[in-house]
């Protein structure tokens, strides 16, 4: 009997070493430390949506938790808004295009009700293209989520947040 | 005089001096006059009101407080009738003032979710809060849009807090939720700079909100008008689809 819980433990951590090992394997390997960008201005343009109908206030709320949340990083003497006269004579500037592919409406009822139903999906394209030269500096698929606490708007934030993140560390 | 069948000889008409006699026939006797009043007519003269209708003097008192009721009921109903139909009052479209508002993203120097009070005056879009004025100039407002959402009616760090009390009674709270509007608009700054901002309002309020800035120089894409028809479409769809799965 004792024999029969030995194998049984042994065999069991073999198999949970071999699943965090391959875990491990699998995680991709932290990307190579990349020159800074250094661009001193940004300028965000408004968020669009022509795939797919967004409500207003959704767009408004991406547009402005963006324009925030990018500003909170610093990285940006200047930040201007969509339309904004000044941007036109800043130097170093870059051009934030952001275009709205996926969303999702979930409940927030349905969320605090039940846990597991009514999440809130935005996924949006996002570009950063220097004026000067017209490159893209950066090109990434982000996406924001509401899974549990908040409103549907909280998404927005959540896709904010990320947004600011990758100019952390590209700038 | 009311009068249902000319064909009939004159004889076959029955006569109601009461509204409430002419009630009380029987189902058949479909032919009649009603003249409410003491004074006969010819046919009264001629026939003599219908025995079986004729009232004991003891009730007039009665019938006569039944008549002055059912007179001014009417007349309520009619007034009723008559102010549904009349378009709507001045004092009515000028609503101008939304207490109850809540901030949600946008306006510059104003927190995320701050409650208070939105008026439109002057041709300018007010926020106060705590005393503290926020003003957007309504001819800088290049749209206005209205939306409908829902809240919980606890919410803030009470209502997340209740998310921890046993027995998940934190979930069944959150059944109960309170119907609200959103407001969302897009306005121009002195740099062209473009500003979006959120509200919510209590239910019914973002429509007369958008109107006022409509109406005060706020462009917009869909009209206060095509809004409404817009709505009551939706509701109608949404009846006929009850009706449907009902059937």
């Amino acid at each position: 009997m004792n024999k029969i819980l030995r194998i049984g433990c042994l065999f069991a951590l073999a198999l949970a070493a071999a699943f965090f090992a391959g875990r491990a394997l699998a995680q991709e390997k932290p990307a190579a430390p990349q020159p800074k960008l250094t661009n001193t201005s940004i300028q965000i343009l408004m968020v669009r949506s022509d795939e797919l109908k967004l409500p207003m206030a959704f767009q408004m709320a991406l547009y402005e938790n963006l324009v925030e949340q990018i500003e909170k990083t610093k990285k940006f003497q200047h930040v201007y808004r969509d339309g904004d006269q000044n941007a036109a004579n800043a130097p170093d500037l870059v051009v934030l295009h952001s275009d709205v592919f996926g969303f999702k409406q979930g409940s927030e009822e349905a969320r605090q009700v039940t846990t597991v139903v009514g999440a809130t999906h935005i996924k949006v394209h996002c570009e950063f293209i220097d004026k000067a030269s017209g490159k893209t500096q950066i090109s990434q698929d982000i996406t924001g989520n509401v899974y549990f606490l908040g409103g549907n708007l909280r998404a927005t934030l959540d896709f904010a947040k990320k947004a600011a993140q990758i100019v952390s560390t590209y700038y | 005089l009311l009068r249902r069948s000319r064909d009939l000889p004159l004889a076959d008409f029955r006569c109601f001096p009461r509204f409430s006699d002419f009630f009380r026939a029987r189902p058949g006797s479909f032919f009649f006059f009603v003249h409410p009043g003491p004074n006969r007519c010819s046919v009264c003269a001629a026939h003599g009101p219908p025995p079986s209708l004729a009232l004991p003097k003891e009730e007039n008192s009665s019938m006569n407080m039944r008549r002055r009721i059912t007179f001014f009921l009417a007349a309520a109903a009619a007034l009723l009738f008559i102010g549904s139909l009349a378009p709507p009052s001045h004092a009515q479209e000028e609503k101008t003032t939304f207490p109850d508002t809540k901030h949600v993203i946008g306006l510059v120097g104003v927190k995320h979710n701050a409650s208070g009070t939105l008026t439109v005056q002057n041709g300018n879009l007010e926020f106060v809060k705590d005393q503290k004025t926020t003003t957007v100039p309504t001819a800088s407002i290049t749209e206005v849009l209205t939306g409908k959402d829902s809240e919980r009616m606890i919410g803030g760090v009470i209502g997340t807090l209740t998310m921890f009390a046993p027995y998940e009674s934190g979930r069944f709270l959150s059944l109960f939720r309170t119907k609200i509007d959103v407001l969302s608009l897009t306005y121009t700054d002195s740099t062209g700079a473009i500003h979006g901002v959120v509200f919510t309002l209590p239910k019914g309020s973002a429509f007369d909100a958008k109107r006022a800035l409509v109406t005060q120089g706020a462009k917009t894409s869909v009209s206060p008008e095509a809004e409404l028809e817009a709505e009551a479409k939706e509701k109608e769809a949404a009846k006929e689809k009850a009706k449907e799965k009902q059937q």
